[in-house]
């Protein structure tokens, strides 16, 4: 398992993983002087559940270096798979004592262990560009919670190799990329029955629930929370308990698919 | 797949949707929690749809406020308020029509279903009517207090029928009998003197000019409200000191 991570974290090197990482630290360098979202809209739903009333704030930097990374999870996650299975690469991987599930789990944490370092290498560039500039460093809280928002990478990683697992590179790509939109769409299904008025809501919210709990709710990464807290403790298992259900998907899927 | 992956996968995903529901449930009510959805203006949300929907999404939503007091009101002068407001903004005819008619036949003797009362007025487009005398006879029942709202709005919607000076005159012809406590009477003895003038009845318009006059005399019931007010808060303040007080 580990041998299948460290090889696809070594992609690193290949010419386009450096061009994403220097674009990643391009970014970081434009975006670090932006203020905090919270500051630029206070009134709007998201600026409400955002707010830092209980906690650190994200930086407005940190959802363009969540969005690059999440770029990077997508087109990763959604082409390792099925080149391997195209160019027959996976025959070599699963002999033994490989098992199908550690390569596949393999696959996971590499593809996971790219995402953090692109993470991490443009958050870095964010202190540090904002340390130059202002000359002040970020309070430690605040540098944490952004750190936070790695955990949405661990369902999101899980559920583009679990697609990826069903379908083509291209196909398994879009379908990834479809399946996020509508479900940050589906996340403001509970906001929204919360401020409907009740007798709106009352009849429409188990059909609106039961859509809802199809997709992974990727609001609650947003908003503020106690570094150390239930709702920070809620989130990690979360987390872990989405990307569970999305790799036992996947190991279903590849052990009952036919590799050859 | 053999039977025992199978069983291990299944051991592994009861657990997980268990911890999947449990924690989806306490950051949704973190989420809601950090919204306050009582404070947000769902107005302000639907400003930023497209025109074409906005509309019909606006006016769904606005009737489900409505229903939701309704649903939420304590108390029957609360209740009848709520109603009151949804019948105004319906705009199904027969609904509207249905509202109204039952707070009258429920209510007869409350103030808040004046609004009841001044629909049916003399309204042609309906079914059941409230004719001047049923009018009068509801007004009589409050104080003069309250009776001054309910002779303008009365007054306004005869007016908004475009219906003839000498029923106009008929309406407020019971105010001549009254002795005013408040001097906002003064606007309708005026009013009724202009309709004896268009009339030629000299006797009424002396009359409407003498209370008038007598009228000037009278607080308005605005300065009384205010006064009222007043000694509310500070009575309130009063009883937040001596509490203070007492807990130092």
């Amino acid at each position: 398992m580990f041998a299948i991570a460290e090889l696809t974290i070594r992609k690193l090197k290949e010419p386009a993983f450096i061009f994403m990482v220097l674009f990643a630290i391009f970014l970081g360098f434009c975006v670090a002087g932006l203020e905090p979202f919270v500051e630029q809209d206070q009134t709007s739903i998201i600026g409400q559940l955002i707010s830092p009333k209980k906690g650190y704030p994200l930086l407005t930097s940190s959802f363009f270096a969540i969005g690059i990374t999440l770029v990077m999870a997508i087109f990763t996650g959604a082409t390792e798979i099925p080149r391997d299975i195209d160019s027959r690469m996976i025959m070599v991987y699963i002999t033994k004592p490989i098992r199908k599930v550690d390569y596949l789990l393999g696959k996971y944490f590499g593809i996971l262990g790219l995402c953090v370092i692109v993470f991490t290498i443009t958050e870095i560039t964010i202190f540090t560009v904002h340390y130059i500039n202002s000359h002040e460093i970020y309070h430690i809280g605040i540098m944490l919670r952004q750190f936070y928002l790695l955990l949405i990478l661990l369902p999101l990683v899980a559920i583009t190799i679990a697609i990826s697992c069903f379908f083509a590179d291209l196909s398994a790509m879009i379908l990834t990329a479809i399946y996020i939109m509508f479900s940050l769409s589906v996340s403001t299904i509970p906001l929204l029955i919360a401020i409907l008025p009740e007798s709106i809501s009352k009849g429409v919210d188990s059909y609106l629930y039961t859509l809802y709990y199809l997709f992974p709710n990727f609001i609650f990464y947003f908003q503020t929370f106690k570094l150390i807290g239930l709702a920070a403790v809620s989130l990690l298992l979360y987390s872990l308990s989405v990307t569970l259900i999305f790799l036992v998907i996947a190991a279903i899927r590849i052990k009952t698919r036919d590799l050859v | 797949m053999n039977k025992s992956t199978m069983a291990g996968f299944i051991y592994i995903l009861i657990p997980a949707f268990f911890v999947y529901f449990y924690t989806e449930s306490i950051l949704r009510q973190v989420a809601v929690c950090q919204i306050r959805p009582e404070t947000v203006n769902v107005s302000s949300i639907m400003s930023q749809l497209p025109g074409s929907i906005r509309e019909s999404i606006n006016r769904k939503v606005t009737i489900g406020q409505l229903k939701d007091a309704i649903a939420r009101a304590m108390g029957q002068s609360e209740r009848i308020f709520a109603l009151c407001n949804y019948a105004e903004y319906s705009n199904i005819p027969e609904e509207k029509e249905k509202i109204f008619k039952d707070i009258i036949d429920k209510y007869p003797s409350s103030k808040e279903a004046s609004r009841a009362f001044v629909f049916f007025l003399l309204n042609p487009e309906t079914k059941h009517k409230v004719s001047i005398q049923e009018y009068h006879a509801y007004i009589k029942k409050f104080s003069q207090f309250d009776q001054y709202y309910m002779w303008v709005v009365g007054l306004s919607k005869i007016r908004e029928l475009k219906l003839e000076a000498d029923i106009q005159f008929q309406y407020l012809a019971p105010l001549l009998d009254m002795k005013p406590e408040y001097r906002d009477f003064s606007r309708l003895f005026d009013y009724i003197s202009e309709l004896a003038v268009k009339l030629k009845k000299d006797d009424a318009y002396d009359k409407a000019k003498q209370l008038e006059t007598a009228s000037f005399s009278c607080p308005y019931i605005d300065k009384i409200i205010e006064a009222q007010l007043k000694k509310e808060e500070a009575a309130a303040e009063k009883e937040q000191d001596t509490k203070s007080s007492g807990s130092k």
